[in-house]
């Protein structure tokens, strides 16, 4: 979900962050970009996907 | 015998040690030496602690004389990137905020390499936070081959002082290339194992989920020494592996002949033509070895690795700054920016890029079933020129790289292991990084693919005149 440059000022406040006008911009700027290209991937494939919270140590190595 | 330390690999140190040719004292001295001749020139550098590891050098040798030889570690000057904690000596983390930051500790990276008989003679410059831009308090580092050149980041000390012979390896860290990346822009070996292979416990994190440590060298037989001696179970990292360490130097023995080879073509994309035709002649000396070689493709990791690991990697770095948000304006711009951002990212969005990290990983896991190893270029160009790089910093810079592919970020997301080797060099005189990765826990076997490539090459074997 896209936001706008006063959530992002909220937010911030909220984690005690106080970020100029030049740093809100980019902020939201940046947030948008990786919002908007995970919005292109697929929801169905996303649906049915486990998330991946990375645990390989659970992997046993193949012996080859 | 004084060490002629450009021709010096940390393997030939170990056997002269080993046989006693090879005094530690000496060669630490030397070392330290080269130290103070070079790091005026490429801040490779932060903090150099010469007698106590001079100290440390006398009681291997004293060791090793009475018959207690440790190991192929034992007696070997190295250092590790400023984010490695070390017990009673600085350690910057890169930034002005740590300036003066002395840990009670060691890094359990620090620890095993001391009990491997280690030399450890410095702590190197990275960027702040292994994240940023170099922090104006210390200074640019610069890439052995060309002065004006970066070294890459963030291990950049790391890269320029292995390069640049001045220790022979250091422990660099990955999130998303910070090994690699330098390694490739360097001529030198840089290898982010599998995930949990190497304990990250008392190094500074930015991504709890996709920090890696890892060993930096010249030769790939010098990386493996290395892994050998820092790789391992650790119960203080909970990210840590329970599993059994192959021989990794042993592992290199042998050909590759029965190793299937696929090339990403998506990953491929983008890097410059005369990158490119390094790494199809790279690509080719692997098939002249006996190895096949087929195309193969990742669309979805292509589309969709670099803005789910910004995601995943600024929301953590976030959490993890939060404690010194109130000293947030003395962090350079680009740690400061990846913090706001971070700031602001939903769990929707964390949990959405971590759907996209295991599309990827089920991805790459369904396309290693058909190939032992990954390869192609480590970056899409060689290193740039320090002005340029500090000019693409700051927020242009974090936006650009914010759904920019990366070469080496999947294998971060993934865990799976990676290896950059020297493939060649520009027209310019910088070198290039062949990138060669495989399954999660085969890093024996992607270090063996590396050591052939390079045994049947002469890359190795070129240093720079610094």
């Amino acid at each position: 979900m896209s936001i706008t440059k006063d959530m992002v000022r909220k937010l911030l406040r909220q984690e005690g962050l106080h970020a100029t006008d030049e740093e809100l911009e980019t902020t939201l700027k940046l947030h948008n970009a990786l919002d908007e290209q995970m919005g292109k991937a697929s929801a169905e494939s996303l649906a049915a996907a486990e998330p991946h919270y990375i645990q390989p140590t659970r992997v046993q190595p193949r012996r080859r | 015998m004084s060490a002629d330390l450009t021709s010096l690999t940390l393997a030939d140190a170990a056997r002269a040690i080993e046989s006693r040719k090879l005094s530690p004292v000496e060669l630490t001295q030397d070392i330290l030496n080269r130290i103070d001749a070079l790091n005026p020139k490429l801040n490779a550098f932060l903090t150099v602690i010469g007698d106590r590891a001079l100290a440390t050098a006398q009681q291997a040798e004293t060791e090793i004389s009475q018959g207690n030889y440790r190991g192929p570690f034992h007696g070997i000057p190295y250092a590790v990137k400023d984010i490695y904690s070390t017990r009673g000596i600085r350690t910057t983390n890169g930034s002005s905020v740590f300036s003066e930051h002395v840990p009670n500790h060691d890094s359990t990276a620090v620890r095993n390499l001391n009990r491997a008989g280690g030399v450890l003679v410095g702590k190197n410059h990275c960027l702040e936070f292994a994240c940023g831009n170099h922090n104006s308090l210390y200074g640019e580092v610069r890439n052995p081959w060309n002065l004006e050149h970066t070294p890459g980041g963030s291990s950049s000390g790391s890269a320029a002082s292995v390069a640049a012979s001045m220790v022979f390896g250091s422990m660099g860290s990955c999130t998303g290339g910070s090994i690699r990346g330098p390694a490739s822009f360097c001529g030198i070996v840089g290898h982010k194992p599998t995930y949990g292979l190497v304990s990250r416990y008392g190094v500074f994190p930015l991504s709890w989920s996709i920090d890696h440590a890892g060993p930096m060298t010249r030769t790939v037989e010098d990386c493996a020494l290395m892994l050998q001696a820092v790789a391992g179970y650790d119960s203080r990292d909970p990210s840590s592996a329970r599993v059994r360490l192959p021989d990794y130097a042993g592992a290199l023995k042998g050909g590759i002949g029965n190793i299937r080879v696929g090339v990403p073509k998506e990953f491929t994309e983008g890097a410059t033509d005369e990158v490119m035709g390094l790494v199809q002649q790279a690509i080719q000396v692997l098939s002249e070895l006996g190895a096949s070689v087929e195309e193969v493709s990742l669309p979805i990791t292509a589309d969709y690795a670099a803005a789910s690991g910004n995601t995943i990697t600024w929301s953590e770095a976030a959490q993890v700054h939060a404690p010194w948000k109130d000293r947030l304006k003395e962090y350079t711009v680009g740690v400061q920016q990846k913090v706001l951002v971070g700031s602001v990212i939903s769990s929707t969005m964390y949990h959405k890029a971590q759907l996209l990290r295991r599309q990827i990983y089920d991805e790459i896991t369904r396309v290693m079933k058909s190939v032992d190893v990954l390869v192609g270029p480590t970056s899409a160009a060689p290193a740039g020129q320090i002005q340029a790089s500090v000019a693409a910093g700051g927020d242009a810079g974090a936006l650009r790289m914010a759904t920019q592919r990366s070469f080496t970020r999947p294998q971060n997301l993934t865990g799976l292991p990676a290896v950059s080797v020297p493939c060649g060099f520009s027209t310019q005189g910088l070198p290039v990084g062949l990138q060669i990765s495989g399954r999660l826990f085969e890093d024996d076997l992607v270090l063996k693919v590396a050591h052939a490539y390079e045994q049947a090459t002469e890359w190795h074997k070129k240093h720079p005149e610094v």
